[in-house]
């Protein structure tokens, strides 16, 4: 089989795309419409918030309506008790076993808190979650994150929203070969070649929210950044040639004609 | 009738008004919703039998953009 048709196994999820979107930071819900469609995504992620009857249930009934799959988030929790509520509730408006769990440290940075990260994806674990947990790039905790019963560990490659990029590639690298559960990379993807990079370093999958939603043309972005996603994955696959220190020249060294 | 407090405002309900009395007479869609009653998830099975009390808190969550 094509390399770039191989199906992926996320929580309860198969999925071909292997380009997650994030739907915040869209400048409406026709773009997330927009963006959905061409990214050919299969999955998109969702926060939980208080129910406004003004703005009505449109992002939901859109969802649906675009047959994809929707991953709840813990997004703007900060601790473990808060995060675990914010699932169940997740769970319940989506029928969905599933759930990216982030629990933050704080509101400058939002990066994750290991301690109570690692203590909420145990509980959820335990509460029969398919736990898709957000971590730092620290590879000890992304395999802590895994004994603890997550199914998918997502590494940040920067802090949400910044575009940063990988900004350590060889921790990434490091997650993604000791793992046994899918590594998706989540946070920090600024632009298409980041995505790239992320599954040439050998991630199954990678979230992109703000890249997208807030590029000024967010579906040209999104189309560019599911076509840097397979190219990165296919190129995983197709084998990079060894790095050498000198030229090895490509066209053949004999048959030269003698023009002396 | 009873005061509770629904996403965090005060909410008049009349005297015992069920977790689904309460949904209805908001009259919105039971799609996409879950409810937490005084931070417990309540599970849409249980919002016939569950009565609201006086000062209970309602968190009514549903789905929002988010990365």
């Amino acid at each position: 089989m094509e390399a770039s048709l191989e199906p992926i196994k996320l929580g309860s999820l198969t999925l071909t795309s292997r380009l997650i979107l994030g739907t915040g930071g869209a400048p409406s819900n026709q773009i997330i419409k927009e963006i959905v469609v061409a990214s050919q995504t299969q999955l998109v992620t969702v926060a939980l918030r208080r129910y406004e009857p003004r703005a009505a249930n449109s992002l939901y009934d859109i969802l649906r309506n675009l047959k994809v799959d929707i991953l709840p988030n813990t997004a703007g929790c900060f601790g473990a008790k808060e995060a675990i509520l914010t699932a169940k509730m997740g769970r319940e408006a989506l029928e969905t076993n599933n759930v990216k769990l982030e629990v933050l440290a704080n509101d400058k940075d939002l990066l994750p808190d290991p301690y109570e990260l690692l203590d909420a994806t145990e509980a959820l674990a335990l509460d029969g979650f398919n736990v898709f947990a957000y971590t730092g790039d620290d590879p000890v905790v992304a395999r802590r994150l895994e004994f603890a019963g997550a199914q998918v560990v997502m590494p940040l490659g920067a802090p949400i929203g910044t575009g940063l990029g990988i900004r350590n590639a060889h921790n990434i690298e490091m997650i993604v070969s000791q793992a046994s559960v899918p590594i998706v990379l989540d946070a920090g993807i600024g632009t298409a070649s980041d995505a790239a990079v992320a599954m040439e370093l050998g991630c199954d999958a990678v979230l992109v929210a703000s890249a997208i939603t807030r590029a000024r043309d967010p579906q040209t972005m999104a189309r560019a950044i599911a076509l840097a996603t397979e190219a990165g994955f296919l190129s995983r696959h197709g084998g990079r040639i060894p790095k050498r220190e000198w030229a090895v020249a490509s066209s053949p060294t004999e048959g030269m004609a003698d023009f002396t | 009738m009873i005061d509770i407090f629904l996403n965090g405002s005060a909410h008049p309900v009349p005297d015992s008004t069920t977790i689904d009395g309460l949904i209805e007479s908001l009259g919105i869609p039971r799609k996409g919703i879950a409810l937490a009653l005084n931070s417990e998830v309540i599970p849409q099975s249980g919002w016939m039998e569950r009565l609201l009390l006086p000062h209970d808190k309602v968190e009514l969550l549903t789905i929002a953009q988010g990365g």
